[in-house]
């Protein structure tokens, strides 16, 4: 370890740290030029996050405190984001950044790539698509009022058929402008010869106009007010829905955004710099002031400190970090100033992965979905038949009513509610776990665990933690403190709960004093490695006792470490330690078990340790069924002889990492994160946060989404059951149709965003809340 | 009731003028921030009066 550096006063400012922003490279990361127009000279425009905004009436003091330096400032109190023209031969941005900060709103930059500048201009067009065709069809239904209510006494046939005319005209902006998306998506159907959703609504759509053009002629029934009504409560639900979602489901995905911009780096003379954090590598040392979030992973140095982590974990309480625990990128350091070693950037930090996790598993499709996928096709190609048929048959009773007939039939049915009923229910869940901590890697899998009546858990780890403190050690033919060091250097090796606690027990194990080659893990077993001892290579293994010791030793330790000359490891070692290592059960284990039982889960101990041990913590827990000294065979052919016997689906917890090919047999896998990279877990759910209380919480919440997602698929049935036949029996008219069609799907994702939330629990975006406050800047 | 005559057209002419009014408030940003107007007015600092320098929103910059 090299000499500390933060020994050097803390005293830089956060407000010197703007001047990097003037740095043209910086800038160019940061601000998006505007080309200058008539008007206005050439500008720049930067993003900035201002995590002091806390209400809407800030946004008047954050504008005043840039007034007449920049050109433009808008404030979005929701977001808590600020936009800033300028323009660069006026002003900087790292003046006005120090303006902001002087206003009591310290800003920070938000890099370019973080967000969308399309957006705005898509979401502009939406509400645009939304209101004309709602003030159209207001206007429309005002000139329809007369053909409804008044006798042809009162007002002369010409007249209304100006009406007609009237309305005619102004259904063309909603066509024009409204139902575009509609008729794009649906020619794309077309087009590529399947038979989407929209293909109906947009079929429907054209019938009626078109038929309401010819009626126009003919002088019969014109339906222009049903169109231009439809279309506005589609698009207003589709607005309504939009908006819910998106509040429901902003999640962990735009939090790499949060990450701060700007880091104070000590440089080799131990002064701190303001540094650009994308310049950040690993054992770089950076200096963290109170209410820093935390730039990048790394390991907390010299002092210790209170660290909020709830950004990833949901864990509102502060933990108390010692020097040398690790820290990861978003949590907040709540005590300082502090120091810590960056062991991997932001980039790759953890958040990073878990961003990277979220954002893919939101693009997964559940598997309801695909089963109604392979529905959808029939249903809607029985609905366009049923339209036919039904347009026929009317042709026939009564032709005049029959293109109504037909508008009716294409126009009620849902399939919208239907296909959103599912991954509504469970991206809305899947958030909710995100923000608690629970990355849930696909749909799939909490589907799974929702259905899932087999809980098969892994002992150490899982259900127990392994203590540090009390270890026996029983060694022939090697010094006890050889084989601590030994032990201790392989363990470093492996990220197993025994070899970290194994690691922790001998602090000062220095691989310098071991020459170590070709260290191996071999999952499920332990580590292999060589080992020069007494000036010869020896093969040493660590682990369990069948693969440390090749089974001669038994007995109650639960880490073995055995010595072979090299090569020869099918024999008897030539020396051997074990070592006895206390686990004791979480303190929240009983509790978990008890609910899942209460679900009416069936619950397995599977362990590699040896069976007394395990026989111990099972009946500790009262878990009927167990085996012990079970090695990752066995524990497959457990998991196999378990899905066939019971045909019900498994669930595994266990080690991602250790247990690997079980996780991937069993139906739905699920472990701790444990450190280790994310990518290396097989698991389908992985708990951040080193709680076994989040697997109940992660159960219940399942069953509560697939509750709610077969309340949506039994609701949208019903409806259609009753609203086809009776359009198709004319008693439907379209207008009702339309708003029958457009409240059902609004009706279910306003119902599937309830599976975010378990009666009982208490909000999670309570605790980011609390981040986000904590993160302000004590200056 | 011959005004009727002129007044449907004229009503369709005053409707395409309100859509116009519309598109402009939708595009120049007028919705893009609903919730911040409403509190602008509990700001102490702005005292109403564009003239010394107090901001003004030039939404087309955004």
């Amino acid at each position: 370890m090299s000499a500390p550096l933060c020994a050097s006063p803390l005293s830089s400012s956060i407000t010197d740290s703007y001047s990097a922003l003037d740095d043209p490279d910086e800038l160019a990361l940061l601000a998006v030029n505007l080309p200058a127009s008539e008007s206005a000279p050439p500008r720049l425009e930067a993003i900035f996050a201002v995590d002091a905004i806390h209400c809407a009436a800030c946004a008047a003091t954050i504008q005043a405190a840039v007034a007449g330096l920049a050109d433009g400032c808008s404030v979005n109190p929701a977001s808590r984001r600020v936009r800033i023209t300028w323009n660069p031969a006026l002003t900087t941005l790292a003046h006005m950044a120090r303006k902001l900060a002087a206003s009591g709103y310290p800003p920070r930059p938000i890099a370019l790539d973080a967000l969308d500048m399309g957006n705005r201009q898509a979401l502009r067009f939406t509400l645009w698509q939304m209101l004309a065709a709602g003030f159209c069809a207001m206007q429309v239904m005002m000139y329809a009022v007369p053909r409804y209510l008044a006798s042809t006494l009162e007002i002369s046939a010409d007249q209304l058929q100006l009406l007609r005319w009237a309305e005619l005209v102004l259904t063309l902006p909603v066509l024009a402008f409204s139902t575009k998306p509609f008729f794009t998506r649906a020619w794309a159907d077309v087009r590529e010869r399947r038979i989407g959703m929209d293909v109906p609504v947009a079929l429907g759509m054209a019938v009626t106009f078109l038929a309401s053009v010819w009626a126009l002629q003919s002088g019969a029934e014109v339906y222009f007010d049903s169109l231009t009504m439809f279309v506005a409560i589609l698009l207003l639900a589709r607005w309504t829905e939009f908006r819910a979602f998106t509040a429901a489901t902003r999640n962990l995905a735009d939090s790499l955004a949060t990450l701060p911009r700007l880091v104070r780096r000590i440089g080799s003379d131990g002064i701190a710099q303001p540094t650009a954090a994308t310049r950040l590598r690993p054992n770089d040392r950076i200096e963290l002031a109170q209410g820093d979030r935390i730039p990048a992973d790394g390991v907390l140095e010299l002092e210790s400190a209170l660290i909020d982590e709830s950004l990833l974990t949901g864990e509102s309480t502060a933990l108390n970090k010692q020097p040398g625990d690790a820290l990861v990128a978003g949590s907040v350091c709540l005590s300082g100033p502090v120091c810590m070693l960056v062991t991997r950037s932001a980039k790759e930090s953890r958040l990073a992965e878990i961003v990277q996790l979220v954002n893919r598993a939101a693009t997964e499709r559940p598997a309801m979905i695909r089963h109604a996928d392979q529905l959808a096709g029939p249903f809607l190609a029985g609905v366009l038949l049923l339209a036919a048929l039904a347009g026929a048959v009317w042709s026939v009773v009564d032709a005049q009513r029959a293109p109504w007939v037909v508008a009716a039939v294409l126009i009620v049915t849902c399939p919208c509610a239907l296909a959103l009923a599912a991954p509504a229910s469970l991206l809305a869940a899947m958030s909710a776990l995100a923000r608690r901590g629970v990355l849930v890697r696909s749909p799939v899998a909490l589907e799974r665990l929702a259905q899932a009546k087999h809980f098969v858990f892994d002992k150490t780890g899982t259900l127990t933690l392994p203590g540090t403190t009390e270890m026996q050690l029983t060694a022939s033919g090697i010094s006890a403190q050889k084989s601590w060091m030994l032990a201790a250097v392989l363990a470093g090796h492996s990220t197993h709960p025994l070899a970290r606690a194994l690691q922790t027990a001998v602090p000062n194990a220095n691989s310098a004093d071991l020459l170590v080659r070709d260290v191996k893990e071999i999952a499920g077993c332990g580590v292999e490695a060589e080992v020069l001892l007494d000036g010869n290579w020896h093969q040493v293994r660590l682990g369990s006792a069948t693969f440390a010791t090749n089974g001669v030793q038994q007995g109650a330790a639960n880490v073995h470490l055995g010595v072979w000359p090299h090569g020869k490891t099918s024999d008897t070692p030539i020396a051997w330690a074990a070592f006895s290592i206390n686990e004791t059960v979480r303190p929240s284990a009983a509790a978990v078990l008890r609910s899942l039982r209460q679900r009416g889960a069936h619950l397995f101990l599977l362990s590699g340790d040896s069976p007394s041990r395990v026989e111990a913590v099972a009946a500790t827990l009262g878990i009927a069924h167990w085996q012990g000294g079970a090695t990752p065979a066995e524990k497959l052919s457990f998991l196999g002889d378990l899905q066939r016997r019971e045909r019900l689906s498994v669930a595994l917890v266990g080690d991602g990492i250790n247990d690997a090919p079980a996780m991937r047999a069993a139906d739905v896998s699920i472990c701790f994160a444990q450190g280790a990279p994310l990518a290396q877990h097989s698991a389908d759910i992985i708990l951040l946060a080193n709680r076994l209380d989040d697997l109940a919480y992660a159960h219940r919440l399942a069953q509560h989404a697939m509750r709610i997602v077969r309340q949506g698929l039994g609701f949208s049935l019903v409806y259609n059951l009753i609203g086809v036949p009776l359009a198709a029996l004319g008693m439907l008219p379209p207008w009702l149709a339309g708003i029958g069609m457009a409240l059902s799907s609004l009706l279910v994702v306003l119902n599937a965003l309830r599976a975010g939330k378990l009666a009982g629990e208490p909000a999670v975006s309570v605790a980011r809340e609390a981040a986000s406050h904590h993160a302000l800047p004590a200056h | 009731m011959d005004s009727l005559y002129l007044l449907i057209p004229l009503s369709v002419l005053l409707a395409f003028g309100v859509l116009a009014l519309i598109a402009w408030a939708v595009f120049s940003g007028q919705f893009d921030d609903v919730d911040g107007e409403g509190a602008r007015i509990l700001d102490v600092s702005d005292g109403g009066d564009g003239a010394n320098g107090a901001p003004t929103r030039n939404n087309d910059l955004l």
